[in-house]
């Protein structure tokens, strides 16, 4: 009798136990729900309403998905996003690769650290002062870009304020497109292949660049496919540029979906139909995540 | 040990009750007032706000424009009423100036008499602010011969678009804000302009001529703002259909409702000549915009202007302070108003000299202060004092000071603004071309589109087709929406219309 007691008493404690790191982990999990998952399913479900923010929401069914097909902006602004996704995906994954071959090939590790803490300085730099900076550079009357180019006779530009510049204007403005964690996963990538393997292609005579695309490409796809998927997420989320800058102009040039979305929700009042946009968003960024998923696994996995 | 603990517990038990009973001695509000209305001082506060006196009036480069005249005004008036004392109020900050006044406002604390915007709807509706119609109503005796104190003022300052919508005046107004274009005289004198544009065709052909003279005539105006509605509005409508829009509430302004209703009935559109007109006036003038059109912001131009870099820059006559203050500017300006438009130049055009955004500037209300302390009457006093033509020309044009328009008939002003007080001020009908009304989404969309049209994205046809869609969709967006309004939340009764 006192040993079934004692057992069950046993049994109390150790699930008291068992459960404490339950409890330790309930506020973070209750921080996350209510302002990270809370706030999706809100949107998920007010994508079936008409509803300006204000007043009673109105159910209207897949009404604010059927909008989309019709949506002149949206469409404009698809057509801004391949161009801006496909320069991006290129320049965020093919340069950074390359920048880190440079740095991992030298043979000074003095040069290498410094390589490494020059990349990563300029981090510290808020993402509004960049914009602002490019700001100055493309202003059309006051800019640094007319100014040289006056120095050389060529006509000024317009530049943010051309629609025929103004897009490609914000894709050149991640230059040298060479971000500093960008580089340091490729470099952790690069310094993960063993020196064996190296050696081995040195002693069968691989140049440089067969080196590169026989051995580093495929031993640093599994950085390639997590950068792909970032940048993915990065460029299809972003609009941050644009609504500094452009506002989406001139006209709709620079218009994105993100942007639109915004519009939608806080000027045009119509956040049933943002919600909306915003879930088409996350579908199709999803759907994205999982296809570059299924890029072959690399060799290291 | 035990002694020290009841020693520190009386003490602060004393400190306590002294802090309970010292603001009790002190009095109220209302008890000091009760106690200055038998008695000598009796002081009006007074948040002067733009003629706040400075602490110093010696001129220097931290100070370049003391002011002090509202405090020998402030002077000549206590002498006359003795016992009265004005009291100017140091507003905490500029930018946290609304919330100050309301907060002030809620807990009975706020000066009697305070500056506000026009028409002073929130303040006149929550009771914080007194009616002034009557006052207005009586003569000014600082006056000889006035018989009602309101017909001292500009009309466009103090008539029915600037009455609250419970239809009560609830300010009193000193000066006028208004826009006007600055000029650089000397690049004006290199292109050979002898005389200011006195239409709108000599208009384009001083741009023209200080073009050809190497120089950027003019820079885009503020797209996304009413101002080149505003401006085109006056060139091209005619009062008449001005009085076809304000039926519904005839105030003298458009409400949201009766521009829904115009726009609904077909009174104004895209398929009215004067709205095409507006499309192609625009694209004629924003050839002479330094960087073209652009639904950018304006700051620049003025930078622009005072380097010397822009003949011509559309700006508030507000910022004459920032071009008069510039240490930089190497070269003399003016101000003119826009000329009017001629039938030679469009055959809709009104032929009206354009009063644009002209609006009562500093208004100064008196608040429920004054009247629970009974010092209503003497606030509106100082406020008559203040407004007599001579004692308006001493508070707006100081000879230290930033000059501003005054909004008392008969002030005189300094030469710089000579130009711009020739506008007629009468004109009450303020009729901006109508764009998208109705859905903020309709009007972002016109804006773009009107951008690319001006940019020669877009040919005259495409961009009237596509806007008229959105016109349809603003349209149709400000009615669903407000039919889902109760009565008392302000639903339209289309009926009427």
């Amino acid at each position: 009798m006192v040993d079934a007691a004692s057992s069950t008493k046993a049994d109390i404690v150790r699930g008291i136990r068992a459960c404490r790191f339950y409890v330790y982990l309930l506020p973070t999990f209750v921080l996350l729900g209510v302002f990270c998952f809370y706030p999706p399913i809100l949107g998920f479900l007010g994508s079936f309403y008409e509803w300006n923010g204000a007043n009673v929401k109105i159910w209207n069914g897949l009404d604010n998905f059927a909008k989309m097909a019709h949506d002149k902006v949206l469409i404009a602004s698809i057509g801004n996003l391949i161009k801006l996704a496909t320069f991006t995906l290129i320049t965020s994954i093919t340069v950074p690769l390359l920048a880190a071959e440079l740095i991992f090939n030298l043979r000074s590790l003095r040069a290498k650290y410094w390589y490494r803490v020059l990349l990563v300085a300029p981090m510290v730099v808020p993402g509004m002062v960049t914009l602002l900076l490019w700001q100055f550079i493309y202003d059309p009357n006051v800019g640094l870009l007319n100014a040289v180019l006056g120095v050389f006779n060529v006509p000024a530009q317009r530049w943010l304020n051309d629609p025929h510049l103004a897009l490609y204007c914000l894709m050149f403005m991640a230059f040298p497109f060479v971000g500093g964690i960008t580089v340091l996963i490729y470099l952790a990538g690069l310094n993960s292949i063993g020196q064996e393997v190296f050696d081995a292609a040195k002693i069968d005579g691989a140049r440089f660049w067969q080196r590169f695309f026989r051995i580093d490409v495929p031993l640093v796809m599994g950085q390639i496919k997590l950068l792909l998927i970032l940048s993915i997420i990065g460029v299809l989320k972003g609009y941050g540029a644009q609504l500094i800058l452009t506002d989406g102009g001139p006209g709709y040039s620079t218009m994105v979906p993100g942007l639109h979305m915004y519009h939608q929700a806080f000027e045009f009042d119509h956040l049933g139909y943002a919600c909306a946009l915003g879930l088409a968003l996350f579908l199709v960024i999803i759907t994205l995540t999982y296809l570059s998923m299924k890029i072959r696994k690399p060799e290291t996995e | 040990m035990q002694l020290d603990v009841s020693r520190a517990a009386a003490l602060c038990a004393s400190l306590l009750i002294v802090a309970i009973l010292l603001p009790m001695c002190g009095g109220s509000e209302t008890a000091r007032t009760d106690q200055s209305r038998d008695g000598v001082g009796r002081i009006i506060r007074m948040v002067a706000h733009t003629y706040m006196p400075s602490d110093d009036m010696e001129v220097s480069e931290q100070n370049p424009f003391p002011r002090g005249a509202i405090r020998v005004l402030a002077k000549h008036w206590e002498r006359q009423h003795p016992g009265v004392r004005i009291e100017f109020v140091r507003i905490p900050d500029q930018t946290a100036y609304v919330s100050w006044v309301r907060t002030q406002c809620t807990g009975g604390t706020v000066a009697e008499i305070i500056f506000w915007w026009p028409p002073g709807d929130e303040l006149g509706l929550k009771e914080w602010v007194i009616p002034l119609d009557d006052y207005l109503d009586r003569p000014n005796r600082y006056v000889s011969g006035n018989e009602r104190w309101r017909d001292l003022f500009l009309p466009v300052c103090l008539n029915p678009p600037w009455k609250a919508r419970d239809g009560h005046d609830y300010f009193v107004p000193v000066d006028v804000f208004m826009t006007a274009v600055f000029y650089n005289k000397d690049i004006f004198a290199e292109a050979g302009i002898e005389r200011l544009p006195e239409t709108w065709d000599e208009f384009i052909d001083v741009q023209e001529r200080i073009r050809q003279a190497g120089y950027e005539p003019f820079w885009c105006p503020e797209m996304r703002s009413h101002w080149p509605r505003s401006l085109f509005g006056q060139l091209l409508f005619d009062k008449e259909v001005f009085e076809q829009l304000d039926v519904l509430e005839t105030n003298g302004r458009i409400e949201g409702e009766e521009a829904i209703r115009g726009a609904s009935l077909g009174i104004t559109g895209l398929h009215e000549p004067r709205f095409r007109e507006y499309l192609r006036l625009m694209k004629e003038w924003s050839q002479y915009w330094k960087g073209g059109p652009s639904l950018g912001g304006s700051v620049e131009s003025i930078n622009l202007f005072l380097l010397g870099k822009l003949a011509m820059v559309w700006q508030g006559a507000w910022s004459l302070s920032q071009m008069e203050a510039d240490p930089y500017v190497e070269f003399e300006f003016g101000l003119f108003a826009f000329p009017p438009m001629t039938k030679d130049t469009s055959p809709v055009a009104s032929g009206r000299k354009p009063l644009i955004n002209a609006s009562p500037g500093t208004c100064y209300y008196v608040t429920q202060s004054a009247a629970r302390n009974g010092l209503a009457d003497l606030c509106a006093d100082w406020l008559m004092f203040l407004t007599t033509p001579e004692n308006c020309e001493e508070l707006t044009q100081e000879t230290t000071a930033i000059k501003i328009p005054p909004a008392v008939v008969g002030t005189k002003v300094a030469a710089v603004l000579e130009p711009i007080m020739t506008y007629d001020m009468s004109l009450l009908e303020d009729l901006i071309i109508p764009w998208g009304d109705g859905s903020p989404e309709a009007l972002d969309n016109c804006n773009r589109l009107f951008e690319l049209f001006l940019m020669d994205e877009l040919d005259f046809e495409e961009t009237v087709s596509r806007m008229e869609k959105w016109w349809e969709i603003g349209i149709e967006e400000a009615i669903r929406i407000n039919q889902r309004l109760s009565d008392e939340q302000g639903r339209w009764d289309m009926a009427k219309w």
